[in-house]
């Protein structure tokens, strides 16, 4: 469903190049969980933003079911990650000024879908607020939660509009060990559920837990193994 | 699918409303522009509209003056008509009738205190028949024909007698005129006059009778001969004649003065125009004022908020949808901005008209149109959204993924 084929990413600092990505090629399967192996700076990371649409590889293609992003403009990128794609953000990155029903609504509004008490839009918030188990605390601000009921929202608002795959970079990197397990619990679930996810992490428990680990280290792939049959 | 504007209202005012003292500061800032240019434009429109309804009712009079203007000085008298200069005025064809006034400076005076006046005297009659459409009594009536003992005055002049002379006269009260020789000749207060001659408050000035005048001074010299005409078509052309015709009668050349009405409305509106040009340029500045705090707080807010606006890139929002939501801003705070400012631009009005009203033009009424109103809040808006246009760009086409790097 997700295929990068030969995606090399060049940044430009000061004067140097620096290749960040190396001629990756991976494949993400319906109903995976795939965990993203590395030390800092090897690239995770980017490569999570190229799949997820936030960036553009300097050559090489991305595509998700079927379709080619990188002849893609930026609003057709934006509606990309507005209906395929669920990104969780390890600093969990919800709108400080929303509460966390509104935070979670937010990307079915972009989409087009109207936000009245009885709308497929609020039950389905509240739906999702419920399965992170944050249904009691809905109209807190980001301000009033603590780092993981945060990155729970987080996590319902990835999901809002049903996308193909939920990508996070190092979601629990912000918590501490018993909060990142719950949080790691839920996406866990969600994969049993048939929900597709790749993970950037440190932690190689964390990495243990996925279908498949995949090792990078200076922009490249250097392991591709499955930690279990699926 | 891009966000519904319903819903982009909505965010844009919970953001507003989180930023409480900035929009507050943009909206006032927006007010206080509008409101300058929005009263600027009700007192200039309501003094040009008073001004010409009051000489409105002299159209068909011709003002003839002994004397010139003086380039870049004001009206420069010399000698003055007669009587008998006025009868071959009426010769002319064209003229239907002429009405002879002296004016001359005198003292009153009451309770032994005394305040110099200016004395203007025509014949009972003619007030109503040439000053009719510039003469609104407020309290009292007009001079009784072939009554010599009489005076009027408008409410503002009696406001200042009275507080030359530190009394309370009203109408059936007595004062004295002080005459050449001396003597103190009793008048009684039997009209006051809404504003004085034509509205516009220049000298305190007294009128009665011009037999008077005669008996205070002594002199029979015509200041003022106003003639009616039969075709106003003519106005000019006849003012010229008369002009021509008194400068021979008096065997002068160039020194009389003879105004068509046209004329005077003409000098008005070139005033008004001239205020209207200050009004403009007033307003134009304040625009830009108003267009810059815009741009600024807008861009402060869209630096302050670009976390944020890569957050909603990044869950899907299109740069329409971010466009629009600053934008919405935009519009809702100088829409605010705009009614605000066009309401106190109509209080402000209010308030210079007691001024204007007390010492220029007497009981101006203000004229408010619905197109000042609806235009101060359509310019408003215009502004709101010129200015916001560039930070909304800017936040726009922020790259998501720098957009969410930003702290």
């Amino acid at each position: 469903m997700i295929q990068a084929e030969n995606i090399t990413k060049l940044y430009k600092v000061g004067g140097n190049v620096i290749k960040v990505l190396n001629d990756i090629n991976l494949q993400v399967e319906k109903g995976e969980f795939i965990a993203l192996q590395g030390p800092s700076g090897c690239g995770k990371s980017t490569l999570l933003n190229i799949l997820g649409c936030l960036e553009t590889a300097t050559s090489g293609r991305i595509l998700i079911d079927g379709v080619d992003t990188s002849r893609l403009n930026d609003d057709d990128l934006a509606k990309i990650r507005q209906g395929k794609i669920g990104y969780i953000f390890q600093a969990y990155n919800l709108i400080p000024t929303l509460n966390a029903y509104e935070n979670v609504v937010l990307p079915m509004l972009f989409a087009g879908e109207d936000d009245g008490k009885s709308s497929m839009a609020a039950k389905r918030t509240a739906m999702l607020l419920k399965s992170v188990a944050m249904h009691d605390r809905m109209t807190h601000k980001p301000s009033e939660l603590s780092g993981g009921e945060q990155q729970r929202v987080a996590i319902a608002r990835a999901l809002s509009n049903n996308p193909s795959i939920l990508i996070g970079d190092e979601p629990t990197g912000n918590l501490d060990s018993k909060t990142g397990l719950a949080v790691l619990d839920i996406l866990i679930n969600l994969n049993k559920e048939g929900q597709t996810i790749i993970l950037a992490t440190h932690d190689s428990t964390i990495a243990h837990m996925a279908s498949r680990i995949v090792k990078m280290k200076d922009g490249r792939i250097i392991n591709n193994s499955s930690t279990k049959e699926h | 699918m891009a966000m519904k504007w319903r819903i982009k209202a909505k965010l844009a005012q919970k953001n507003l409303r989180e930023y409480k003292i900035r929009t507050l500061l943009t909206i006032v800032s927006i007010a206080i522009g509008i409101a300058a240019i929005v009263s600027l434009i009700i007192v200039s429109q309501s003094m040009e509209m008073a001004v010409g309804q009051r000489l409105g009712g002299t159209v068909d009079i011709i003002r003839a003056l002994p004397g010139h203007v003086v380039p870049g000085r004001d009206f420069v008298p010399y000698g003055s008509f007669t009587e008998e200069s006025a009868i071959e005025i009426e010769r002319i064809d064209g003229v239907a009738a002429t009405s002879n006034w002296m004016v001359e400076i005198a003292e009153v005076e009451y309770n032994e205190i005394s305040a110099p006046v200016e004395l203007m005297g025509g014949n009972p009659k003619d007030f109503k028949d040439f000053m009719g459409g510039v003469i609104e009594i407020k309290k009292g009536r007009l001079l009784a024909e072939g009554e010599n003992r009489e005076i009027i005055l408008s409410v503002s002049t009696l406001d200042h007698i009275n507080r030359w002379l530190q009394a309370d006269l009203d109408v059936g009260e007595v004062l004295h005129i002080k005459s050449r020789e001396g003597e103190m000749i009793e008048f009684t207060i039997v009209g006051i006059m809404a504003y004085d001659l034509a509205g516009v408050e220049v000298s305190h000035r007294l009128l009665l009778s011009k037999e008077a005048i005669k008996e205070i001074t002594g002199t029979e010299d015509v200041m003022l001969m106003l003639v009616r005409i039969d075709d106003l078509g003519r106005a000019r052309e006849l003012a010229e004649m008369i002009e021509d015709r008194l400068d021979e009668i008096h065997g002068v050349s160039g020194l009389t003065t003879a105004v068509a009405p046209g004329q005077v409305l003409d000098q008005i509106r070139l005033v008004s125009l001239l205020i209207q040009a200050v009004v403009i340029g007033i307003a134009f500045i304040a625009l830009i004022v108003g267009c810059v705090g815009i741009v600024n707080t807008m861009l402060m807010s869209v630096m302050e908020r670009t976390r944020e606006i890569g957050i909603m890139k990044a869950i899907g929002a299109i740069k329409k949808d971010v466009l629009e939501l600053f934008l919405v801003e935009a519009t809702i705070v100088s829409l605010i901005g705009g009614i605000l400012g066009v309401l106190v631009g109509v209080a402000i009005s209010f308030v210079l008209n007691l001024g204007i009203s007390r010492y220029i033009i007497t009981d101006m009424e203000l004229i408010i149109s619905p197109s000042v109103l609806i235009g101060g809040v359509v310019i408003a808006v215009a502004t709101g959204i010129t200015g916001g246009l560039y930070p909304a760009r800017r936040a726009a086409n922020l790259k998501p993924i720098e957009a969410l790097r930003y702290d």
